[in-house]
This record gives C-alpha cells, sequence and structure tokens, in this order.
C-alpha cells in the first residue's frame, strides 16, 4: 500500500541515510528536570523514554 | 502440503515474492515476481537423473549445512511441486556444462528461463512468513563453529531425522562416533538482554528439549543426558507429564546456566563450566556432544512485509496484532492475519490454531462480500486544502492517496481513523467526523469555562489512556477532582491548535497522554504524538511559556493506578503556575490561536475570560 508520498526511492534513500546518522542529544525529563546526555538516531528516536527519577514519560530530546 | 499442492482452488506459488501490495481490504492487488526455476515443475518427475550428474556441490541448506546438494537439486524430499531447481548462481551454465540437461530425457531443463511477474487481486492476505532460529555463534563462550561437537537444537533436529544426513544415527560430528553422553543448554539467545540475546521467552525449546531427550533414550538407552536450565516451562497440555516421563528416564536437569564451554583437544569432548545453582559452587560438566537449545527471532525480511502491509512491530520484533486479547489474528490493517510464528515465537499446535483461526477471519469476510468500516473517518474541504501531501506522510495505514499537485484522496476502507492526519494538516483542511475541531474545541471551552486556573486539561486517547482512566475509577483509586478528560481516538488527534487554545484559554497545564509507543492501536500513530509535543515544547519555549506546561505520558488500559498517580502529579505541577504566567501564556499563544480559529471559521464565538 504505497499510497504515501515519500515512497519514491531516491526521496526514501535519502530519507533511509539520514535517520541512520546519530546524534547527540540531550534529554530533560519534563516533570523533575532531571538531564541525562545520549545518542540518539532515528530509532532510538521514538522508543519510550522514562525519568529514572520520577518515572515521567514526558522527555524531552533537545539535540546539542 | 501434498494436499494444498493437489487442491483445485489453492495456487500454490513456490520459489515467488511479493513486491508490491497496493490498495485495501477486498481488494488488494498483488504483483508477485516468480523466480526462474529452470525447470519444467511440470514437466519434471523427480527422477533425480540431472543431480547425478551435476558436478558442483554446495551445502544442503535444509539439512543446515551437514550434508551437500548439487546446483541442481529438490530442497527437500517431500517437497511439493516434486520437482528439481537449478541454483543458477552455483551452476556452471549451459555452454561450460549442460550435463543436466543431456541426462534428462524429457528436456525439462531450460537454461534460458527468465523471472517473471504476476498480478493478482485478493481479498484478504494471511501473513504466514515464520522465523528464524537464533544465530548461537554470537555467544562465543559456547564455541558454536568452533567446536565440532557443539551444535544446535535445529543442527540435532537434522541428525535424528531419518530422512537426515546420517539417516538418523545419532553421532558426533568430529569423529562420527556415537556420544557417550550428551548435554542440553537451554535458553540460547533467549530470556537474556545480554548482547545480541533476546529477553523475552521462545516458547518451544524447553519442551523441544524434553522431546529430544526421550528420543534419544528410546533409541540410544545408555546415552548420560543432562539439561542446563533457568526454568522449565512445561505449560502446555500433557507437557508436564513429558517432562516428568524425561526425568524418570534418568534424564538429569540441572538448574544453572553454564558460563562457557571448552573443548579436549584429544576427544573433542567438552568440558562445561557452569554454577550449580541447586547446591552452589561452579563445577565442570564432561559431555561428548553438547546441543545448544536456539531460541526463535523474527525473520529478517519481515521489514519488507511490514512495509508492504504497513504493518508494526512488538518490541520483540514480531508483529503487532490488532489487539492482544480480542484480535489476536488480525493485524492493524483491515483484511491482513497472521499466522503461526510471524506474530510470535509459538509451537506447531498454537500455529495450526492460529492458522485455522485467520483462515476462519478471512473466510468470513470473503463469505459476507462486504465490510462495515468505522464512522470515525476523515473529510477534506478541498477550498483549505494545499495539496502539500503532509496528510499522507503520516498516515499509518497508508489511507491517503496523494500526488504532487492533487488534492489527498482518502482511501476509507483502508483508514481507521487515528485522525492524525487532521492534526498534521496545517490549514485546517481535515477534520475527523464525531471528533472534529470544532466539537473538541466545545469541549475544550467547556472544561476551563470556570476557573480555568484551577484546572488540568488532559487529552486521552481512547484505547489506552481513556481506558486507563475507567480502570482506575471501577478500581477506586482517587485522583485530584480539577482533571478534566478530553477523549479522542487517538493521541495523535492532538493537534497543536488544541493545545495552544488550551492556554489561550488560561489552562496552567495541559497533558497529552496516549498508548505506549511500542502498543498503538493505530500501528504507530502516537509516534506522530511524540514528534509534535517535541515541537510544542521548542515553540512554547520560543514564546516565553514554560514548557513543563505541557506534560505527555504514556498510559496502558492496565494502569489505573498509574493513572492516579500521574492526575496527582499534574495537580502538584498546577499549583507551581502562577496567575503571571497563565496570562503571559494567554497573550503569547492570542495571534496564533487567532488565526487558526479565523481559518475555520471560528474567531467571532470565541470569548476569552479576562478580555472584552
Amino acid at each position: 500500500m504505497n499510497n504515501n508520498p515519500s515512497s519514491k526511492p531516491e526521496e526514501k534513500e535519502e530519507r533511509q541515510k539520514s535517520s541512520e546518522e546519530k546524534y547527540k542529544a540531550q534529554l530533560v525529563c519534563m516533570r523533575c528536570g532531571a538531564l541525562k546526555t545520549e545518542m540518539i538516531d532515528s530509532r532510538t528516536y521514538y522508543e519510550e523514554k522514562v525519568c529514572a527519577k520520577c518515572g515521567s514519560n514526558s522527555i524531552r530530546i533537545k539535540k546539542i | 502440503m501434498a494436499d494444498v499442492g493437489r487442491h483445485p482452488r489453492i495456487e500454490l506459488m513456490t520459489m515467488s515474492e511479493v513486491i508490491n501490495v497496493d490498495g485495501y481490504i477486498g481488494n488488494f492487488k498483488v504483483r508477485i515476481k516468480r523466480r526462474a526455476r529452470y525447470v519444467n515443475e511440470k514437466e519434471c518427475t523427480a527422477c533425480g537423473e540431472c543431480a547425478k550428474v551435476c558436478p558442483e556441490t554446495a551445502p544442503d541448506e535444509f539439512n543446515l549445512g551437514l550434508s551437500t546438494r548439487k546446483a541442481i537439486y529438490q530442497p527437500f524430499p517431500q517437497a511439493v511441486p516434486s520437482s528439481y531447481l537449478i541454483k543458477m548462481d552455483e551452476c556452471r551454465g549451459f555452454i561450460a556444462c549442460g550435463k543436466c540437461y543431456q541426462a534428462c530425457e524429457k528436456r525439462c531443463i531450460n537454461f534460458f528461463a527468465k523471472d517473471s511477474f504476476v498480478d493478482i487481486e485478493v481479498g484478504t492476505i494471511i501473513v504466514a512468513t515464520g522465523m528464524e532460529p537464533f544465530d548461537a555463534s554470537v555467544l562465543e563462550e559456547y564455541g558454536y563453529t568452533r567446536y565440532e561437537n557443539v551444535i544446535t537444537s535445529m543442527e540435532f533436529e537434522r541428525l535424528i531425522n531419518a530422512g537426515g544426513p546420517t539417516g538418523g544415527h545419532l553421532v558426533r560430528l568430529s569423529d562420527k562416533k556415537t556420544p557417550k553422553s550428551v548435554a542440553f543448554i537451554q535458553c540460547i539467545g533467549s530470556r537474556s538482554k545480554r548482547g545480541m540475546s533476546k529477553p523475552y521467552c521462545s516458547n518451544i525449546c524447553c519442551m523441544n528439549t524434553v522431546k529430544d531427550t526421550l528420543l534419544i533414550h528410546s533409541h540410544y538407552p545408555d546415552v548420560e543426558m543432562k539439561v542446563f536450565y533457568m526454568d522449565i516451562r512445561a505449560f502446555g497440555k500433557g507437557f508436564e507429564d513429558l517432562y516428568d516421563r524425561s526425568r524418570k528416564a534418568g534424564v538429569r536437569y540441572i538448574h544453572s546456566m553454564p558460563g562457557y564451554i571448552e573443548e579436549d583437544p584429544e576427544t573433542k569432548s567438552l568440558i562445561i563450566h557452569a554454577e550449580d545453582c541447586d547446591n552452589g559452587g561452579v563445577k565442570k560438566y564432561y559431555a561428548d556432544m553438547v546441543v545448544l537449545s536456539v531460541g526463535l527471532v523474527p525473520r529478517k525480511e519481515n521489514d519488507v512485509v511490514k512495509r508492504l502491509l504497513s504493518l508494526s512491530y512488538t518490541k520483540d520484533g514480531f508483529f503487532m496484532e490488532a489487539h492482544p486479547k480480542l484480535q489476536p489474528v488480525d493485524a492493524p490493517t483491515g483484511g491482513v492475519f497472521f499466522a503461526g510464528c510471524a506474530e510470535g515465537p509459538k509451537d506447531v499446535k498454537d500455529s495450526v490454531t492460529q492458522a485455522s483461526a485467520a483462515a476462519s477471519r478471512a473466510m468470513r469476510l470473503m463469505a459476507t462480500g462486504r465490510v462495515k468500516v468505522g464512522a470515525v473517518k476523515p473529510k477534506i474541504d478541498l477550498e483549505l486544502c494545499r495539496r502539500c501531501g503532509r496528510c499522507a506522510g503520516v498516515c499509518p495505514y497508508g489511507a491517503i492517496k496523494w500526488t504532487k499537485g492533487e488534492p489527498p484522496i482518502i482511501i476509507e476502507a483502508l483508514c481507521a481513523g487515528c485522525g492524525g492526519c487532521a492534526a498534521e494538516c496545517p490549514f485546517g483542511a481535515l477534520d475527523i467526523r464525531h471528533f472534529t475541531d470544532a466539537q473538541i474545541l466545545e469541549q475544550i471551552e467547556a472544561a476551563l469555562l470556570e476557573n480555568p486556573q484551577e484546572k488540568v486539561l488532559a487529552f486521552a486517547c481512547n484505547w489506552c489512556s481513556y481506558a486507563g482512566a475507567d480502570n482506575c475509577g471501577v478500581s477506586r483509586f482517587q485522583y485530584p477532582p480539577s482533571v478534566r478528560l478530553i477523549k479522542t481516538m487517538c493521541s495523535a488527534r492532538v493537534s497543536p491548535n488544541f493545545v495552544y487554545y488550551a492556554f489561550r484559554l488560561g489552562a496552567p497545564i495541559v497533558l497529552v497522554s496516549g498508548c505506549h509507543l511500542a502498543d498503538c492501536h493505530y500501528i504507530n500513530a502516537n509516534r506522530n504524538t511524540f514528534r509534535r509535543v517535541q515541537a510544542m515544547w521548542d515553540r512554547l519555549e520560543k514564546w516565553g511559556i514554560r514548557p513543563q506546561r505541557l506534560q505527555l505520558e504514556w498510559i496502558s488500559a492496565a494502569e489505573g493506578e498509574r493513572f492516579a498517580k500521574v492526575m496527582e502529579a499534574m495537580e502538584a505541577l498546577r499549583k507551581t503556575v502562577t496567575k503571571e504566567e497563565i496570562e503571559q501564556a494567554q497573550k503569547a499563544t492570542a495571534d496564533y490561536v487567532d488565526k487558526f480559529l479565523k481559518q475555520i471559521g471560528r474567531l467571532d464565538k470565541v470569548s476569552v475570560a479576562g478580555e472584552e
């Protein structure tokens, strides 16, 4: 079911390439303010993150 | 298998690959690539004369490399169709060799056959792509592939099979002698978070080992057997009985996970170093052969199927069903069903049960000939639409067809109604029936009508967070009365406009909650929620609004207690928001919200407390 606009092979390749790139990001708990630095890529970006201090899911990812 | 091959209404396509799937429930258009077999399968009688003269040999995949086959071969004796094929990358070719062509009296071999493409139309699709055994060579401590007499349970199956490479005789690979002792090590690649191992239980390994020990005992009663295990999971009908029989047969079950294996270089026997968990101490155990009971992992090729059918994975990497209890064989995409290990590790009995269920589900749809679809669907205002295609980009089902410069077309049969497209549209051109912008804005207004500074506005998705609130209620957990819940079908429906509107009306805290990220009812629509909330935090900060005033929580239907705790935390957070902060947020969001309201024709209908 390739109805999406992004199904052009060249666009997909480009997206794949950029999604594989890792970047350093600061994870900020929006409830308690706890900070953590991690390497993030497109896969880990969407992994559920939980604050180790307060158990909140409100984790903001700030690229640094 | 043979029955399937003979059935008049089943077309079996071997050596075929699905390369594209278009359409929706009841109207799938599937493009299939049929790879060339180079042997006429209708004429071939599998006499084997061609293989006898073939000079090329290669490891036999069916026997896991324990024997060899020719470049022209039958994949396995019971293969359907019963016909040979040529693996062309191993073949010397017609000009350099051509011996098989000469040997075939019926002239079945055609070296010039080409791959072909077939287009078919089907109403339903059953995904039964199976699994792969875990690659034990990555666990170097057990010496698989380094020591000849360390084999996997899959290889063991071929060794003791009457049709296998040794004709069913249990032999060591190093000297082809019957081992005097065999050790089984359980949970190889399962129930471990170390390295490449998988955290889940593979379901079948315990009983497979129990069965293997009984098989060895019946053929070779003198062979001494040890099983190293973490837990024996004999949970099925008759399984505990089988386990008892194995123990009574003299099999020694040792509660331990071996640390490493060494090989005696002279005898090629193995020394297993393991901690005895029951009696304490690290001990050495000796065995002539070690069988690693490998777990099951999802197939690598599943990624292609996932993309073609708009499916999603669970955390384990297997396909995710529409609902774990109520729709265990249905995929989230309408008209697609699962059978067997594609959905999760399971034994033969469970696979057959699931396959029967999947066939029944598919049959029920096809017998009816029509399908009822939900009423929660997007509608498009072509006057507002700017043909940007962002809606199509976020649809997890591929239900929006869009070509550049053209307005999007919504395939209602494919759409599940998450509402992510409407939240993504920056021009307000898309709306969701029964969860329209107007309806949700009215709810926000009603919730914040009186004393908005004392309220926590929470958006909850229908399937998880709202059900979590229900669970919280029926379990009699207390949570602060300041919380005002607004239900949406999916958290992806929560448009940034709703959040900013709530701040505009004086809400101190806005909470967006939905299913846990890997458990979204709409494949992975809540990823859009996550991405949008990240962008909203950035924007709030830019406007000088404390981003903490927007919260995001994943709460499942079973987490009633957690729901209450989250609401308590929201209330505590609300108390930290000052009157000045609320007023500042109202001013900061005014322009943006007014623009949006004007866009959807609601500007005159709204009044903000404290403003004329």
